[in-house]
Formats: structure tokens, C-alpha cells, sequence
């Protein structure tokens, strides 16, 4: 027997307990310090059920069972449901200075009836099998004028005539003009973007012509989830604004939008997808992130209403009191994701949607497929990148995203490495530093 | 050694956790 190569040991940040966490065996344990030099160190004798819990393994026997969980993993995401994300055009009224398709070709244009009709001819015939929805994207996709009101109308009647639900991505500022006819179609969410309380906000998601959006973004959320539209808020954090997150949670519970039921979150953060940023300084790594929202939550725990971070699988182990099944890919592109646009254009997913030679095929004018490419990316997952195989992080980190991971390597067989044991280390303290061991 | 694995309980939660699947996340898988 031999410890298991998917063990993840580390501390937990600001004490000196450790845990020991097999996303294979789907064990978690806290240890005192002493069994955690004990099995550093190679000596199992006085720690009961390591090999009951997958920590000590026979490796033939763990392989079987690794392959098992791999065909469960594929069998699952057959099974799951597929988000066709749609983009009537890449216009936006918005201006925020770190906008990833900024640069992008295609800004100008608009959607065709002709297009959308064959939209959604494709959709019935290629995913005829699969439970699909769709999901409105950009540019923005609810762009103020009656020519894009009677657009986006026009998809959401073709949504609701072939019973699929809609989510719609949008910024939020003509949110208000938008919910009569988002009633047309089953809305399944909106996700809106708001960077911090008044001017925070301002200043990164202006109009073109610099005037504020947040009043108007705010009205948006309230209105929406007075319809029962779900909404997931998106709080996008760099340096610039990270500081202004416990305003926001206070004002997201004073407009007590935090305690509907259809209200979440999600914080994301502003880095560098295709392109370089002009102030590359403010952007924060993934641990310099969670590191801040960490050490923040300990002098403001309201964050914690508005958002609890995952850290890995910290959040998932906290909340279900068992760890997720185990993660064999984080991508969804070409599997359980597509994206489409007004031109016609296939694409993998909302990464590349858009990005000149990220092509996958078109549906319009006519039906045609990058068979080659598409195989690569479905075939992507830990089981296919080399530098995944050997790694103990594998199976909660997933392999991250393909489209960064192959603009860092040049191919889309690469990693894009999550930095595993340390967000563990970090989100262990908070969800379990109280624990007794 | 203390796990954190609870022992399962109610249906009720079963039928939880397979709602939470079905919620989409819309982007930000590349986060």
C-alpha cells in the first residue's frame, strides 16, 4: 500500500492544522499537526482508516477505480445540459477599459431574420438529443433602440415556440425597457455586472460618452427579481476596486436583494484573456485575489452575504458536508458549451466567440464543421494533458480553461493551472479554522 | 484525524443538490 497520488495535504492558513483532502476517494480530514508529519513522513501505523478513506492505496486498485469515475464523469456530462450561448451582434453601449473583445473585428452589424431562423434550425437538428438552453450574449445583447428591442423579441418568441429556456448576459442599463419583452420566453437568468457602489461603478462601466450607469443598472437588478427573473450579480475585481467590496455588500443587503432566493453571485476577476491591458499593474492574480478577499472577509464577514467564495472545493465541502465528484475537466467548450453569432459563425465558447480564427464552423449561410478542431477540443481533459497525468491537483482543478491555456502554450493540449492546495489552505481556515480536531 | 464527510440523511437534500446542478453558471468558466 502507498499514499494515494491524489492526495491534496496542505496547512490551514493562519493555524496549524492540516487537512488531507482525496477528490478521487472523495475523503476529507483535518489532522493535528503530528499525523501530518506522520504521513509526510511515510508512518501510517497510528492513523486508523487511511486506507478505508483512499488516503493509502494499492495503485492498481486505485487506477480501476480512477478509470470508473472517468466513465461516470463522461456518462454525467452527456447527460447534462448544453448552453447555446447566442450573439445578435458585438455592439455595446458600455465603454469599460478592460473589455476582453476590445479589438475585436466584427463590431458593427446586425442580426438577420434569415440568420436566426437558421440558428435555430441548427440547434433543433444537431442537438435534437441534448437538453439545451440558450443563452443572449455580446457585445450587449439589450442594446437600447427599437430595431434591437424588436431582435432580441424575435429570438426570445423562437425560444419560447421550441419550449428552450434563456439566460441573457447583459449590463444591465436598459434592463428596465427589457422585461416586458423578456416575459415572451422562460427566462432562466440575467446575470448582471456591477463593479461597486456609485462612482466605483462609474468609473469602470461608463456609457461611451463617460455618463454614469449604476443608477440605472441598480433599478435593473430591483426590477428583475420583482418579475421572479432570477439574477446573478457579477462583481468583476481587480486592485483598483477590490476595497469597495464591503460597500457593496452592505448595499446589495439594504436593497435586500441578498435575501431573495433568486438573487447569487459571482466574482470575477478582470485579467488578461487575448490581449495585453494597458494598466496590467492593477490586476491581480488568482491567489493575490483570494488572498485579499480572505483577509478582507476577516475584517468584513457581511462579504460573506453577498458572496461566499468557493476556494476549490472548500465552499462545496463546507456547504454539502461531501466533496463533488471528481472534476476530469473544467472546460465546457465543445461539450456542454457552444456559441454562435449574427454571422453565422460557430465558435466554442464565450472565451473565443467572436475572436477572428478562433472558427469552429458556421451555421449560416451554409452548415459546415471544423471536424479536426472540434475533436481537439472535446478531447481535452486531465486525461489528455501530459502535465495533468501526474498531477495531485488533477482532479479539483479540472485542467482549467482551454483558450487561456492555449494562448499561454500555443496549443490547447496545455494546462491552465488552478492554484489548488493554496486556495484549499486559504478557504479551509474559513469554512473549517473553527472545527474541532 | 477528523473527517468532514457528513453521513447523508434526508431526501430532501438529494433533491437540493440536483436543483444546484441544473442552475446555470453563465460565463466566467475562464476566470
Amino acid at each position: 500500500m502507498v499514499l494515494s497520488r491524489h492526495n491534496i495535504m496542505g496547512r490551514l492558513k493562519g493555524s496549524e492544522r492540516f487537512f488531507i483532502i482525496n477528490p478521487l476517494s472523495r475523503s476529507a480530514d483535518l489532522l493535528e499537526p503530528e499525523a501530518a508529519r506522520q504521513l509526510a513522513g511515510g508512518v501510517y501505523g497510528n492513523l486508523p482508516d487511511l486506507a478505508s478513506k483512499g488516503y493509502l492505496v494499492d495503485p492498481e486498485e486505485e487506477a480501476t477505480r480512477y478509470r470508473a469515475a472517468y466513465l461516470d464523469f463522461l456518462d454525467a456530462r452527456d447527460k447534462s445540459q448544453t448552453q447555446l450561448f447566442f450573439v445578435p451582434w458585438y455592439s455595446c453601449n458600455f465603454s469599460c477599459p478592460y473589455c476582453y473583445q476590445e479589438g475585436y473585428g466584427n463590431k458593427h452589424g446586425s442580426l438577420e431574420d434569415g440568420v436566426m431562423d437558421a440558428f435555430f434550425q441548427y440547434v433543433e437538428k444537431e442537438f435534437a438529443a441534448a437538453p439545451v438552453y440558450l443563452t443572449l450574449f455580446g457585445g450587449e445583447p439589450l442594446l437600447p433602440g427599437e430595431s434591437a428591442r424588436r431582435s432580441i423579441a424575435g429570438f426570445l418568441d423562437r425560444a419560447a415556440d421550441r419550449d428552450l429556456g434563456v439566460a441573457v448576459v447583459t449590463n444591465g442599463y436598459t434592463l428596465p425597457d427589457y422585461l416586458e419583452i423578456l416575459q415572451r420566453a422562460s427566462i432562466r437568468e440575467i446575470q448582471v455586472t456591477l463593479d461597486g457602489v456609485g462612482a466605483v461603478h462609474d468609473r469602470r462601466r461608463p456609457l461611451h460618452d463617460g455618463s454614469p450607469t449604476f443608477q440605472r443598472v441598480v433599478e435593473g437588478i430591483t426590477q428583475s427579481l420583482q418579475r421572479g427573473f432570477p439574477v446573478n450579480l457579477r462583481v468583476v475585481l481587480d486592485k483598483e476596486n477590490v476595497d469597495s467590496l464591503p460597500e457593496l455588500a452592505l448595499f446589495a443587503r439594504d436593497m435586500g436583494w441578498t435575501a431573495s432566493p433568486i438573487f447569487k453571485t459571482q466574482l470575477g476577476s478582470n485579467y488578461e484573456l487575448h490581449t495585453c491591458q494597458a494598466d496590467s499593474g492593477r490586476l491581480f492574480s488568482r491567489v493575490e485575489l483570494y488572498e485579499k478577499l480572505l483577509e478582507m472577509i476577516a475584517k468584513h464577514p457581511e462579504i460573506l452575504e453577498l458572496h461566499k467564495p468557493a476556494f476549490s472545493l472548500s465552499k462545496f465541502l463546507w456547504e454539502n458536508g461531501e466533496l463533488p465528484t471528481p472534476l476530469f475537466d473544467s472546460c465546457p467548450g465543445c461539450k456542454t458549451e457552444w456559441a454562435f453569432d449574427f454571422t453565422g459563425r460557430i465558435y466554442a465558447c464565450t472565451a473565443t466567440v467572436g475572436k477572428e480564427g478562433e472558427e469552429l464552423g458556421t451555421f449560416h449561410p451554409l452548415v459546415g464543421r471544423r471536424e479536426g478542431l472540434i475533436r481537439e477540443w472535446q478531447e481535452r481533459d486531465v486525461t489528455s494533458i501530459a502535465q495533468c497525468r501526474d498531477c495531485s491537483l488533477q482532479l479539483a482543478c479540472g485542467g482549467g480553461c482551454a483558450a487561456v491555456a492555449r494562448n499561454h502554450a500555443g496549443n490547447l493540449r496545455a494546462p491552465d493551472c488552478r492554484p489548488v492546495k493554496e486556495l484549499l489552505e486559504m478557504g479551509m481556515s474559513l469554512y473549517f479554522g473553527k472545527e474541532e480536531t | 484525524m477528523k473527517s468532514l464527510i457528513r453521513p447523508k440523511k434526508t431526501a430532501g437534500k438529494e433533491v437540493a443538490q440536483c436543483c444546484a446542478k441544473i442552475s446555470p453558471v453563465v460565463a466566467g468558466c475562464h476566470d
